[in-house]
């Protein structure tokens, strides 16, 4: 029925100040969206294709930070 | 973001419980030999909350990782060279929560801004939270928010060009 790729994201903007939120997603690769209610509250789950992987330069500061 | 102080249950661990100065292992491989220099860092559990309860069950081990402060980062970006502008975006990018490896911890009365940093989860056995308590407790919806994270590192479908 769906494309064997699914993406969980999250909602962007959620923050310490966002902790009421109202249900969860799933977004297929065709962009159907599947809403999920939790029992305790939700959280807006979204594309996540603006995600990126930590660069080079962040991920050496990182690194850094721990062995000093 | 988090349970207020008097509502944390400290007799027992749950997911996403953040802990103030624990002495974490950093494992460091130079020419064939494991070097560990344990440092006091802020960390967060990140095995599921069953998995955290050693009285009542036979769990032995545990996933933890440790927490960096936005200062930190500041500071040592500053020292690779980054501009001010450079430091601004990956922090931003990185509080919006857009970089796989990351979770964003917003301060309270007890913490700085802080990031819990995915692919330096480890692996401890449970003895070593013999003793310890939790400082910092998820709210439910943050702990659902912390699964998403790691799902998202973790579980991301496979992109050869992306990665």
């Amino acid at each position: 029925m769906y494309p064997n790729k699914y993406y969980l994201g999250q909602n962007s903007t959620a923050s310490s100040d966002q902790n009421n939120v109202s249900y969860l997603e799933v977004i297929d690769l065709k962009d159907q969206v599947i809403k999920i209610n939790t029992l305790t509250g939700s959280l807006n789950f979204q594309d996540n294709q603006d995600q990126q992987k930590l660069d080079p330069i962040e991920q050496e500061a990182i690194f850094d930070s721990f062995i000093k | 973001m988090y349970l207020d102080n008097e509502k944390i249950d400290t007799s027992l661990f749950m997911q996403g419980d953040i802990i103030l100065g624990f002495d974490f292992p950093h494992v460091l491989f130079n020419n064939g030999i494991f070097n560990i220099d344990k440092k006091a860092e802020n960390i967060i559990l990140l095995s599921q909350s069953c998995d955290l309860q050693f009285g009542r069950e036979q769990n032995e081990t545990y996933l933890l990782c440790p927490l960096i402060t936005e200062k930190q980062l500041n500071d040592t970006l500053k020292q690779k060279g980054q501009n001010a502008n450079q430091i601004q975006n990956s922090l931003t990018n990185m509080k919006h929560n857009k970089k796989y490896e990351l979770l964003y911890l917003p301060a309270n009365v007890s913490m700085e801004d802080s990031f819990a940093v995915f692919n330096k989860t480890i692996s401890l056995q449970a003895t070593t939270l013999h003793n310890k308590k939790t400082n910092i407790r998820l709210s439910d919806s943050a702990r659902h928010f912390l699964v998403d994270r790691l799902h998202n590192f973790l579980c991301r479908a496979y992109d050869p060009i992306r990665s």
